[in-house]
Formats: structure tokens, C-alpha cells, sequence
């Protein structure tokens, strides 16, 4: 009892923390170029300033525009909530599969609402978005059943084990972390896949896919990145740290969380300002070896 | 009972069809053949609730074989695109009576006899149902390949029949005999029943059939084909295989596995890059199949692996067969429906569909979601269970195999991504945006009996999980079926939660939008002609995968005689290499094609040739028996 009710309240506080980590990591950003940059709580009021506004769609645009920007967020939202750092640990969608899927259901949902405004820049976005999620969503599937196949299951809470201590075991390990680092960096759009702070359409990849969006429909879609961006975050903290979990902490874990999402934001700044944005066709090249590195993973897992 | 009433229903309506004036066929022939699809529900259905001797697979196949049929059954009965009142709709009314009686034919058989006529009435009655527009070229080479692949199930079933030998003709005696067999009799018997399979199934080398057939055949017939249809060789495949035998041969197990990831690999990526709606949904049926393949493979006992692993793989093979049946039926029905409003069936001339024909179009967006595996729809329970199945199999096996099986999961799980993508663009190019073709869609009245056909299969996709978990379904005959779909019921009431305190958050005012001109760079007008096109959409991709798509681009620019600079015209067209044709059909056909011609020289016409022909004839066997 006293497990679940700690579990609930971490599951809520990280999802109220979630947009700390876009805005630690904007601020880290900017304070490592030399500028004083925003505050790290930005994120929430230009989310609340984005739902008082209108909402705008584009004249061709059915249902499944808004309908794809709602379930997106639902989505993410109920991948986040399964993570075990975030307090899901006994949830039946805490599983690799079915984590993986759930932001594969993301990313339908938003290339399908991208293609609905019948606008040249949505297609660009939504073709270029899928070429990455064709490599990065299952790396990221393969990369947990690394730490969850010596179980025999699919699980994450089975991801939570010790590694062994062997070479090949820390070996498997690292590679899984590498490789959930290299592909969180593309399935959050950051530097070197794409520039969340660009504004030139040419090279936009996630931005061009939202670029109709507007208003309510625009704050859904900042708040389903810094679902995602938390998600995995809070994924890879697992990875290196395994007994992260609200309920064998205690309520001390409560503070934790928005401290480990603001470290994660500034991570994630100080690499973004350390990296460059890499060309469009050499993002795969990247992609793939990150898809490399939590196949070994796995085959590490299943080896040993 | 069932069975009596559906078989008569089947053969007067095949009569009806030939016999009433041309302008009834329609509808008297099609509501006996719906009558008798019904029927066909009926007895799957009592099969399904009354524990019997059929297992998980068999009365899955029942299952969809009953639903598809029923459903294309009900759609053909107003689908006025396959009815245009000559002579082609009775062989269309006959045919498909007789093709769905054959079907279910299959499944119930017996006896190997029965089960023969069975697959020769379905295989002829489907071959006439695809060539009805026999006038058009590609309905023919279609044709010829469906012919021609079809051939391959009968004779291989045959081979191992007569290899086994059995004792008498029941299905269960002739599996019996092949696992009392000798080592070589049963690989040779092993060998034959999975080419009849995969011949049938359109696993990868003999998957050829498939992206021809079905954009020939109309959409009710496609629907059947590609629902239900494919699954019986499968079947066949799992009832007469010597299983028991199967740990002693471990290269089985794996020559079933790799032609499955195979199929899902080059079904998805051909998905991904074909510009025909139907050849798209025929791609997918390729990579479905190749899923229960793999599935079959873990569950029928071709690994050493424990028996809760076992029955996790068949119960994922049981619910893919009935989901997928269901996906597909739904997704061939919709597609008529909607090449028929618009008039074509390339991706690149279509958009906008869900604003001109709503119905369909959702329909046909659940059932893809549901056949790409994704979440709130009932396909994602099969792709759970799998991968569940795959990772405890490569858990319980030693080092090598569990390598293999890692990667197996790897590319099941690259498949399953590139699936949600090839479905998105078909999606997003077809239905959404804005309209393409110059001439609004002609629309013309959809039946009520055509609404409903589209209407349940993707209703039952989206609500059957939400059902079983509120029922919650514990411990029903194939449990681990209903479980499955039952924690996916709870994770899409995780879903329906999170999208409501979503809708919450906005005010509702998310549902609201105010629609105004998008943003093209400031040009003033936005044309259907800028948006993305299959081809654009899909050159990523393409270009990351070039190695196994090969593509190839062909620009002809047309210059001006008089001077080189002035360009008058310029063509694009842009191919993809089939490599599976290039490197094993078309020198396959190729040396049959000069052997035809070297032994038409026997042909000469003059009879001392032919005497001569003779007499070495009579030599050779003479020879033979003398020394074998």
C-alpha cells in the first residue's frame, strides 16, 4: 500500500517535472555559449501561455489532425508512467514492447497529422521523421530486451537487475547505455539529428512536421517532447543506475526526481553545445550504429 | 449442421448465378452466398466456445476463414465497382460462392482426399475470380503467376503424402507415418510440406503471386485471398508435418524462421516503397505471414524450448491468424470502396479520402493500424505475445541458437517499425490531405451492406481488447490469447485516460480548431500539387535501405533540335529492383523458356522423327528396368 501510494505520487510528480528537462536544457545552452538564456522553468509558461491561445489548423486538415496531436500525448504520457525511475514498475504497460510501441504510436499519430495539412513541409518533416524512427524506435526496443532478456522476459522490471560483473557483462551494459543515449538524441529531434531552435525550414526535421501547429495544439506538441525527452532520460538513469526506484527510496525520491530531470536537462545542453548539427544523410550512419550497439547489447544478454 | 445448410446455400447460389436473368445475379446469388458465409460463422463459432479436438491454429483459421468470407460476402452485395452487368458478374457470383465453400472446405477436411478437392476447387475458383478482367494484361500475367505458384502447393502436399505412405488417408494417420518415417523420408516430407505452404502462404521466394493477384482480383475477392486465404497452407503445413520428429532435425526449425524474417523484411520494405494501395496492403500480407511463420515455428515444437514459451508462440500464431484475417478483410473492403470513389489505385493521384468518403477511410485507418501492430488496436497483442515468445526462447536455448533467435527479434522488431511507416504513408498520401486528382471523386452510393462490411471489422479491432479486459476473460479456452488482448484493454484504458485529463488540460478547446491558410514560405496559394508523393515520401528511407531496394532513377530530357539548351520535355521515372525476381525467377524462367524451345525440336512434324523419338523411348525403359 504504502509502495503504491509512493509510486502514484512519483508517477505525477514526474509528470508535472517533465518540461524541466527542455528547460535545463535550453538554459544550459545558452549559459555555455556566454548568454544569460531563459530560466529553467520556461517551458511552463510558454505551455501556458500556448493553451490560452487560439487554435489554428489548416483549411484541408480533418480530425485526425487535432485527434493525432491529443492521443500522441496520451501516448507518451502512458510510456513514461511504466518507466521504473518514474514509479511504474508493477504497471502492465511497463514492458519493453510495449513501451517501444507506445511511442511508435507517437510518431503515427504525429507523421499522419503532419501529412493532413496537405502542406509540402509537413510531408518533408514526416518522411524525414520516419527514416529515423524506422532505425531508432526499434534500436530503442532492442537495447531494453538487452537488459531483460537474461530473465527470460520482457519486462523492465527484470531490466533492474545488477549487471554482472564481467567484462563482457559491463561491456553489454555500456554499449546498451551508448546506445540508448545516440538514439534518444534522434528520437528527440536534438543536435546532431536535428536543431530544436531552428527556423529555416530546409533543414528542419521535427519542426517541419509540427509547423502548423498552433496554440493548444503547439503546447501539446512541447509538452509530448518533454514527455519523451524525460522518458528517456529517466530510461537511461535505469540503465546506469538500476536501483532507481520510487518505492525502495522513499519519499525522498519525491525531491529526487525534479533534481534528476533538471541534471538530465544540463547533460543534454552541455553535449547539444559541444555537438554540431550533423548533415541530413549522415544522421542514418549514426542511427546505425546505434542500432549496432544495443544488438550487441542484446546479444551480450542472451550469451551470458 | 452448419456445414449441410452452408454447402447447400453455396452450390444453389453457384447455380442461381448462371441461371437467373443477369440483372438478379447480384443480388439473389449474393445473399445466398452471404446466407451460407453466415452459416460458415456459425459453425466457427461453436467451434471457438465448445472445446473440441481442433487446436489453437486450426480453429483460428476456422475463425477467419468464416469472418473474411462473411464480410466480403455482405460488401459484394452492394459493392457496384465488381458488378457491371455483363456476362464477367456470373463468373464473379459462381466463382466466389464456390472459392468460399472450397476455403472452409480446406480446414474441415479430414480425410487427405477431401482436403485435395477442397484446395483444387479454392485454388480454380480463386484463379477464375482473379482473371475476370482477363481483357487487361497485367490480369493475365497475374494470373499466370498465380497458376503457376499454385501449382506448387497440390504437388508438394502430394510428394509427402507419398512419402509417408500411410496406412489410410485420415490427415491424422498420414502425420503419423511421417513421424515413424525414416531420417531422409521425413526431411524430404518436411521439405515438400513447407514448399506447399509458402507457396501458399507467399513467403519469400515464392511470394511473387501476391503483389500481382490481388490488385487484379476485385477488392471482395482480394479480401478473402489475402484474410483468410493464404493462412491454409500453414495449416496444412501444421497438421501433416511430422512434429514429433521435429527436435531431432534442429535445421526445420530454422529454415522456417529464416524464411519468415525474410518475408517481414522485404514485405515491409516493398510496403514502404510500392505506389499501388493494393500491391501495399498484398506487401503487408507478405510480412504478416512471414510473423506466423515465425510464430509457428516456436509454437509447434521445432525448438527445444519449455511449454509455456511453446504455447505463448501458438497463441500469438492463434490470435494473429483471426486479427490479421480481420485487418485484412477490413482493409481490402475499405480500399474498394475508396479506388472505386476515386476512380485509381495509385497512391500518388488519391488524397484527401477522409473528408470525401469518412467511413471508409476510418475504417481503413484502424484496420491498418491494427495490421502495423499499433497499440490501442487488437493486432499489437499478436506483436506482444511474439516478441514475448522470441525472448524467452532465446532465454532457454544455448548460445548459437539464442544468437540467432537475438537476431531474429532484432529484425522482427526493424519490421514492425518500417510496417507503422509504410502504413502511415499510405495513409497520410491516400487519405489525407488534400484531394489530387483534377476531377472530384465521382461519388456514388455506398450500400448500407458495403458500410457494414467496412464498419465491423474495424470496430471490433479497436474494442475487442477494451471488451475482453472489462470481461476480464481469465482462463477461457486459449488463455493466453485473452489475456494478452486483456492487458492491452488496460493499457488502452491507460490510453483513454491520459487522452482525457489531455483534453482537460486544453479546455477542449484542442477539438475546436479555426481553420485558416497553412504556411508555404509566403506563397499565396497552396495547390493538392505540392504536397509530399509516395516517392518523396518514402526517398529517405529508400536511400538508407539502397543495398536490399535498389533503387534507380531514369531522367529522358527532350531537347530541341535546333538548340541544345532549349528543353522541351522532361520524364522522371523512378524503379525498385525486386532482387528476389531478378536473382531467382527471372533465370528460373528464363532456362524453362529454352528448355520449352529445345524440346519443341521433338516437334518436327515428320513421323520418322516421332518413330525414332519411339524407339529410343522404349530402349531407355527397357534399360531401366533392366538394371533398377
Amino acid at each position: 500500500m504504502y509502495a503504491t501510494v509512493l509510486n502514484i505520487a512519483a508517477m505525477v510528480v514526474t509528470l508535472v517535472a517533465a518540461p524541466l528537462v527542455p528547460g535545463a536544457a535550453a538554459a544550459a545552452r545558452a549559459r555555455s555559449a556566454g548568454l544569460s538564456g531563459p530560466s529553467v522553468i520556461q517551458p511552463y509558461w510558454q505551455i501556458a501561455k500556448l493553451l490560452r491561445k487560439q487554435y489554428i489548423a489548416p483549411t484541408v486538415a480533418s480530425p485526425i489532425y487535432w485527434s493525432g496531436t491529443l492521443v500522441g500525448v496520451a501516448a507518451v504520457t502512458s510510456a513514461l508512467v511504466a518507466v521504473p525511475a518514474a514509479g511504474g514498475i508493477s504497471l502492465p504497460s511497463s514492458d519493453a514492447v510495449v513501451v517501444a510501441y507506445l511511442l511508435m504510436l507517437a510518431t503515427f499519430l504525429q507523421v499522419m497529422a503532419a501529412l493532413d495539412t496537405g502542406t509540402p513541409f509537413g510531408g518533408m518533416g514526416a518522411s524525414r521523421e520516419t527514416m529515423f524512427a524506422a532505425l531508432a524506435e526499434p534500436g530503442l526496443m532492442i537495447a531494453i530486451l538487452g537488459l531483460t532478456v537474461g530473465s527470460g522476459t520482457t519486462r523492465l522490471s527484470s531490466a533492474l537487475a545488477m549487471p554482472e560483473v564481467s567484462p563482457m557483462g559491463l561491456l553489454g551494459h555500456a554499449s546498451i547505455a551508448l546506445a540508448l543515449l545516440v538514439l534518444g538524441l534522434a528520437e528527440n529531434s536534438r543536435m546532431p539529428f536535428d536543431n530544436p531552435a531552428t527556423h529555416l525550414e530546409l533543414t528542419m526535421v521535427h519542426e517541419a512536421m509540427v509547423l502548423e501547429q498552433s496554440g493548444p495544439g503547439l503546447a501539446l506538441v512541447h509538452l509530448q517532447s518533454a514527455l519523451k525527452l524525460t522518458l528517456f532520460w529517466l530510461l537511461a538513469l535505469n540503465v546506469v543506475v538500476p536501483m532507481a526506484r520510487p518505492d525502495s527510496w522513499g519519499p525522498i525520491v519525491l525531491v529526487l526526481i525534479p533534481l534528476a530531470l533538471v541534471a538530465g536537462g544540463t547533460l543534454l545542453g552541455l553535449l547539444e553545445s559541444w555537438l554540431v548539427k550533423a548533415r541530413l544523410f549522415r544522421a542514418p550512419d549514426l542511427l546505425v550504429v546505434g542500432l549496432a550497439m544495443a544488438f550487441f547489447g542484446l546479444l551480450v544478454g542472451v550469451i551470458a | 449442421m452448419f456445414l449441410i445448410v452452408a454447402g447447400a446455400l453455396f452450390i444453389s447460389a453457384a447455380l442461381v448465378a448462371v441461371s437467373v436473368p443477369l440483372e438478379r445475379v447480384r443480388v439473389l446469388s449474393g445473399l445466398l452466398t452471404t446466407a451460407g458465409t453466415f452459416a460458415l460463422l456459425g459453425d466457427a463459432v461453436s467451434r471457438l466456445v465448445t472445446p473440441g479436438p481442433w487446436g489453437t491454429v486450426r480453429v483460428a483459421v476456422a475463425v477467419a476463414c468464416a469472418a473474411s468470407s462473411a464480410l466480403s460476402a455482405l460488401h459484394g452485395l452492394s459493392y457496384s465497382a465488381a458488378w457491371d452487368g455483363t456476362r464477367r458478374s456470373r463468373a464473379l457470383a459462381a466463382g466466389f460462392a464456390i472459392f468460399v465453400g472450397g476455403l472452409y472446405g480446406v480446414v474441415v477436411a479430414e480425410d487427405y482426399w477431401a482436403l485435395i478437392v477442397a484446395w483444387e476447387i479454392m485454388t480454380l475458383a480463386s484463379a477464375v475470380l482473379v482473371g475476370v478482367d482477363y481483357e487487361r494484361p497485367d490480369t493475365r500475367v497475374a494470373l499466370a503467376w498465380y497458376l503457376g505458384i499454385g501449382q506448387i502447393s497440390p504437388l508438394a502436399f502430394t510428394l509427402a503424402v507419398a512419402v509417408a505412405a500411410p496406412p489410410s488417408w485420415s490427415i491424422e494417420s498420414i502425420a503419423r507415418s511421417l513421424a515413424a518415417a525414416s531420417g531422409p523420408a521425413q526431411n524430404l516430407a518436411f521439405v515438400a510440406l513447407l514448399l506447399g505452404a509458402a507457396a501458399k502462404a507467399g513467403l519469400v521466394p515464392l511470394h511473387s503471386w501476391l503483389p500481382r493477384a490481388h490488385p487484379a482480383a476485385p477488392s471482395h475477392v482480394s479480401a478473402v485471398m489475402s484474410g483468410a486465404m493464404v493462412t491454409l497452407g500453414l495449416l496444412v503445413f501444421s497438421r501433416l508435418a511430422p512434429l514429433g520428429a521435429a527436435t531431432a532435425h534442429p535445421w526445420w526449425g530454422w529454415l522456417l524462421v529464416t524464411l519468415g524474417v525474410v518475408s517481414v523484411f522485404l514485405g515491409v520494405l516493398n510496403a514502404l516503397v510500392d505506389g499501388d494501395l493494393k500491391r501495399v496492403l498484398a506487401y503487408s500480407t507478405i510480412e504478416n505471414m512471414g510473423l506466423l511463420a515465425v510464430e509457428l515455428a516456436l509454437g509447434l515444437g521445432f525448438f527445444d524450448i519449455s511449454v509455456p514459451v511453446q504455447r505463448l508462440a501458438l497463441a500469438a500464431a492463434g490470435l494473429h491468424v483471426v486479427v490479421h484475417a480481420l485487418a485484412k478483410t477490413g482493409l481490402f473492403l475499405s480500399a474498394g470502396t475508396l479506388i472505386h470513389l476515386s476512380g485509381t489505385r495509385l497512391l500518388d493521384r488519391m488524397g484527401g479520402l477522409l473528408r470525401s468518403a469518412p467511413g471508409p477511410a476510418t475504417a481503413f485507418i484502424l484496420c491498418a493500424m491494427s495490421a502495423a501492430a499499433i497499440p490501442p488496436l487488437a493486432g499489437f497483442a499478436g506483436e506482444l505475445m511474439l516478441l514475448r515468445a522470441l525472448v524467452g526462447a532465446a532465454h532457454e536455448v544455448s548460445q548459437v541458437p539464442a544468437t540467432a533467435l537475438a537476431a531474429a527479434t532484432a529484425v522482427i522488431a526493424l519490421g514492425g517499425a518500417i510496417a507503422a511507416g509504410a502504413y502511415a504513408r499510405a495513409i497520410g498520401i491516400a487519405l489525407l490531405g488534400s484531394s489530387r486528382s483534377a476531377q472530384e471523386s465521382h461519388l456514388s452510393v455506398v450500400g448500407l451492406p458495403e458500410k457494414v462490411a467496412v464498419a465491423v471489422p474495424a470496430a471490433v479491432l479497436l474494442a475487442a481488447p477494451l471488451i475482453v479486459a472489462a470481461l476480464g476473460l481469465f482462463g477461457a479456452a486459449g488463455d493466453a490469447m485473452f489475456s494478452s488482448l486483456s492487458e492491452l484493454g488496460v493499457i488502452d484504458g491507460m490510453l483513454l485516460a491520459a487522452g482525457a485529463a489531455t483534453f482537460a488540460l486544453t479546455r477542449g478547446r484542442i477539438a475546436k480548431p479555426v481553420a485558416m491558410r497553412p504556411w508555404v514560405c509566403g506563397i499565396s496559394t497552396v495547390t493538392s500539387r505540392m504536397q509530399y508523393t509516395a516517392d518523396s515520401f518514402s526517398q529517405p528511407v529508400v536511400r538508407v535501405f539502397a543495398a536490399v531496394i535498389r533503387p534507380s532513377v531514369q531522367i529522358d530530357v527532350d531537347r530541341h533540335p535546333l538548340s541544345a539548351h532549349t528543353v522541351r520535355s522532361r520524364t522522371y521515372g523512378r524503379s525498385t529492383a525486386r532482387i528476389v525476381e531478378d536473382a531467382l525467377w527471372q533465370p528460373a524462367l528464363a532456362a524453362f523458356a529454352r528448355a520449352a524451345r529445345w524440346g519443341k525440336r521433338l516437334q518436327s512434324g515428320s513421323i520418322s522423327g516421332y518413330a525414332t523419338w519411339m524407339l529410343l523411348g522404349i530402349v531407355a525403359v527397357l534399360l531401366a528396368a533392366r538394371w533398377l
